[in-house]
């Protein structure tokens, strides 16, 4: 990046009003670890956004509100009933990034090895725009495309509100690369809730070897009222899969990528089924 | 280039520098002598450059300077020397540790941070905090050995 002056206001007010009056040459940075991967060579003011006390976790009525710079090593360390995002932040890289890395920068800004963006698909995130109003985001809206194109000039997303998993519930989640800190081939999450031995709802969210995050709304469709199994995923998978358009990473195929998805997912919804069954 | 003043205490050291917007924390530092810090891969990926900041290991690599104004900064200048090595220092030359050194000191300010937060770390905790380490000559054996040997959940032993 050519940042060619840098600014650190210490109040939400006062940041957006930098960012609003800077418009395009302001770059608001937090975790400052996606600046390697942007070409971005126009002369531009960076606005530190970590002092504006956007960090921490609390659950308010059944919903974790999780502010825009809390980071991925917090998301670890965060223990709490139905609190699931340590999941997802134990994949994410290394030690160093995910102390720097936040869930803001995070969703904001979507790469195909992101993490966060799938898992707050398949939970069904809310995602809070703070401009001249506050506005509320659905996750599938958020990431239909780039979530930055979402932001005028003075606007912040400043928190991400995830529901707390209830009994009943089960959530899975998974990165597929060849090392620990390799960049993912394909990513899966999915989320179930169970009534009476059925599936009373279900999503499921793909990433990396689909050109933006995605749900997988026709097999979500065919599982509902569905009684769980292997054979009951795999029939909803395989009538969803080609809804969406499959792009191999890293060396393998758009066939294989499809073909590892269906692996994959299949294999996050035993394990949501499993723990909404409370196994 | 538009130069600004930061502070920030740099170990122990209340310290302020003249800085350009876009210097990374690695630049500043190493042509401000502390050099023992080191640049690797440059995009985050190595910890080769990992310093501790507010108690956290972070790449300083991809951290810009402007960031640690007014924050606590830890380099391995402020860690131990050759008269007064740290005890991870000793532990990694005991064991045979270190062969062309170019990791090691962000090995040695990872291993702290984590030993600062958690002096028991296990073998497990010390996988998952250094995974961001990388090694290219020892192949982690003589590394954990050292590490381990330091916390208080092996007695001194690994």
């Amino acid at each position: 990046m050519n940042y060619i002056d840098f600014k650190s206001p210490t109040g939400l007010a006062e940041a957006r009003s930098m960012l609003k009056e800077l418009g395009d040459r302001a770059s608001p940075v937090a975790g400052s670890t996606l600046h390697v991967f942007l070409r971005d060579e126009s002369p531009k003011v960076a606005v530190d956004i970590l002092r504006l006390g956007l960090s921490g976790i609390r659950l308010m009525n059944g919903e974790y509100h999780i502010g825009a710079t809390t980071t991925v090593s917090d998301l670890l360390e965060h223990r709490q009933p139905g609190w699931v995002l340590d999941r997802v932040a134990k994949a994410f890289v290394t030690q160093p990034i995910r102390n720097m890395a936040t869930i803001g920068g995070s969703a904001v800004r979507v790469f195909p090895w992101s993490d966060l963006p799938i898992a707050l698909l398949a939970l069904n995130a809310d995602l809070v725009i703070t401009g001249d109003d506050e506005r509320v985001m659905a996750a599938p809206k958020f990431f239909e495309t780039q979530p930055f194109h979402h932001l005028q000039p003075g606007d912040l997303l400043t928190s991400v509100r995830v529901p707390a998993l209830g009994a009943g519930q089960g959530f899975a989640y998974h990165k597929d690369r060849r090392t620990s800190t390799d960049f993912s081939r394909c990513t899966v999450a999915a989320w179930l809730a169970l009534e009476e031995g059925r599936i009373a709802d279900v999503r499921i969210a793909v990433g990396a070897a689909v050109p933006m995050p995605r749900r997988m709304e026709a097999a979500e469709e065919a599982l509902k009222g569905a009684r769980p199994g292997p054979a009951a995923f795999a029939k909803a998978v395989e009538a969803g899969i080609d809804t969406l358009r499959w792009k191999g990473l890293h060396g393998i195929s758009d066939e294989f990528a499809r073909h590892l998805a269906s692996v994959l997912i299949v294999d996050v919804l035993t394990q949501a089924h499993e723990e909404a069954k409370g196994a | 280039m538009n130069m600004k003043s930061i502070t920030f205490t740099l170990n122990n050291e209340k310290r302020s520098f003249d800085i350009e917007p876009d210097e990374t924390l690695i630049d500043l530092l190493r042509r401000s002598g502390y050099t023992g810090t080191k640049l690797g891969c440059d995009t985050g990926m190595c910890g080769s450059c990992a310093v501790i900041i507010d108690g956290r290991i972070v790449n300083a690599c991809i951290l810009f300077a402007f960031q640690v104004d007014g924050r606590t900064v830890e380099t391995i200048e402020g860690v131990g020397d050759f008269d007064r090595p740290h005890p991870l220092q000793t532990a990694m030359a005991d064991a045979g540790a270190v062969q062309c050194g170019f990791c090691t000191p962000g090995i040695i300010m990872a291993a702290k941070a984590l030993l600062e937060q958690k002096p028991n770390a296990t073998e497990e905790d010390f996988n998952r905090h250094l995974d961001g380490n990388l090694c290219r000559c020892t192949g982690y054996v003589k590394i954990k050995e050292a590490l381990l040997s330091c916390s208080s959940a092996t007695g001194g032993q690994s």
